[in-house]
């Protein structure tokens, strides 16, 4: 204990920088002093070469690649929510208008036309949209 | 706007070059602490390379609650622990008050003539639990002060002031025990 309290008042001394006279040449404190000197020492490292550059090309191209994924799933969720949209409408228009939903059938060239026109409008759009987050990031 | 507050800004609006500068202005810190904490130089790099790609996905969280350099710390602090922890479970990381003894020890003398003593307290660092080496890094090294470290380590201020006398207590004594030896 005695022994606990003397280490921690020659470590509180070397922490503040003043040592107490007649104390310089105890082998305690000489010891402590050739640990703290130690260890202000700065360990033999070896810094990879161009670490910076390597870390900031990889954290850009995480960043681009979660963007990318980001951008897929988006369009797979709006590709879904069309697709389910029109196969309510179609059932809609099956059970509501019967008439209608006949007359789609027989003229199923220009329904094609119009569905196919309306997809590549929404692609359009979506691959703009898609180019300026790109243009942003 | 300091100066960290104004890089920060720059990265998170994605700009390379800053984030390069934030890795320089970092690195030497960094891979102090994960050398110190991983003890193996051989991955270093990369468990320094995960801190900052961290650091790069999560710095708009960053509120400035502290330093830059105290909360990147904080991410190396913890990253390097994981990986102990996942490298080592079974290794000698609980704390204990006595230093394993190394087989095959060069004699004091042999050291000092070498002028090597700065050597030979690395290499008893090295032996010390984990906690222990992180503080006295912190400390000495980087010179932070207790309420920092506590900030890194989330070790209460009362445990880092004891781990970092025992650290002390204990490397003085390995120190001594070699003078002695030396003396003979």
């Amino acid at each position: 204990m005695m022994n606990e309290q003397h280490d921690e008042r020659i470590q509180k001394m070397l922490d503040e920088g003043i040592i107490q006279p007649g104390l310089e040449n105890a082998s305690e404190v000489k010891a402590y002093k050739t640990l703290y000197q130690a260890l202000q020492q700065e360990p033999e490292l070896r810094m990879p070469l161009a670490f910076s550059e390597k870390v900031a090309a990889q954290a850009l191209q995480q960043r681009k690649l979660k963007a990318r994924t980001k951008a897929r799933w988006q369009s797979l969720l709006l590709v879904g929510i069309i697709g389910l949209s029109l196969i309510l409408s179609l059932l809609t228009l099956r059970y509501a208008y019967p008439p209608f939903f006949q007359y789609m059938l027989s003229h199923k060239i220009l329904v094609g036309f119009i569905v196919a026109l309306f997809l590549a409008i929404q692609v359009a759009d979506h691959w703009l949209v898609r180019r300026r987050w790109h243009v942003r990031l | 706007m300091t100066d960290d507050a104004l890089l920060v800004s720059r990265v998170i609006e994605g700009d390379s070059r800053a984030f390069q500068q934030l890795v320089q202005q970092h690195e030497r810190l960094v891979f102090h602490m994960v050398h110190r904490i991983v003890n193996r130089s051989e991955d270093c790099e990369d468990i320094c390379q995960e801190v900052f790609l961290r650091v790069f996905q999560k710095i708009d969280l960053f509120q400035f609650q502290s330093k830059l350099s105290t909360w990147i710390a904080t991410i190396a602090y913890r990253t390097a622990l994981n990986y102990v922890k996942k490298e080592e479970k079974h290794a000698a990381d609980a704390l204990s008050d006595t230093l394993p003894v190394a087989s095959a020890e060069p004699s004091a003398q042999e050291i000092l003539e070498r002028k090597a003593t700065y050597q030979y307290i690395h290499q008893q660092i090295a032996r010390l639990p984990v906690h222990y080496r992180t503080v006295l890094t912190l400390y000495h090294l980087e010179e932070m002060n207790l309420q920092e470290i506590q900030t890194i380590t989330n070790m209460p201020e009362g445990t880092v002031k004891n781990y970092l006398f025992r650290a002390r207590k204990l490397l003085k004594e390995q120190l001594q025990k070699q003078f002695q030896q030396e003396e003979l």
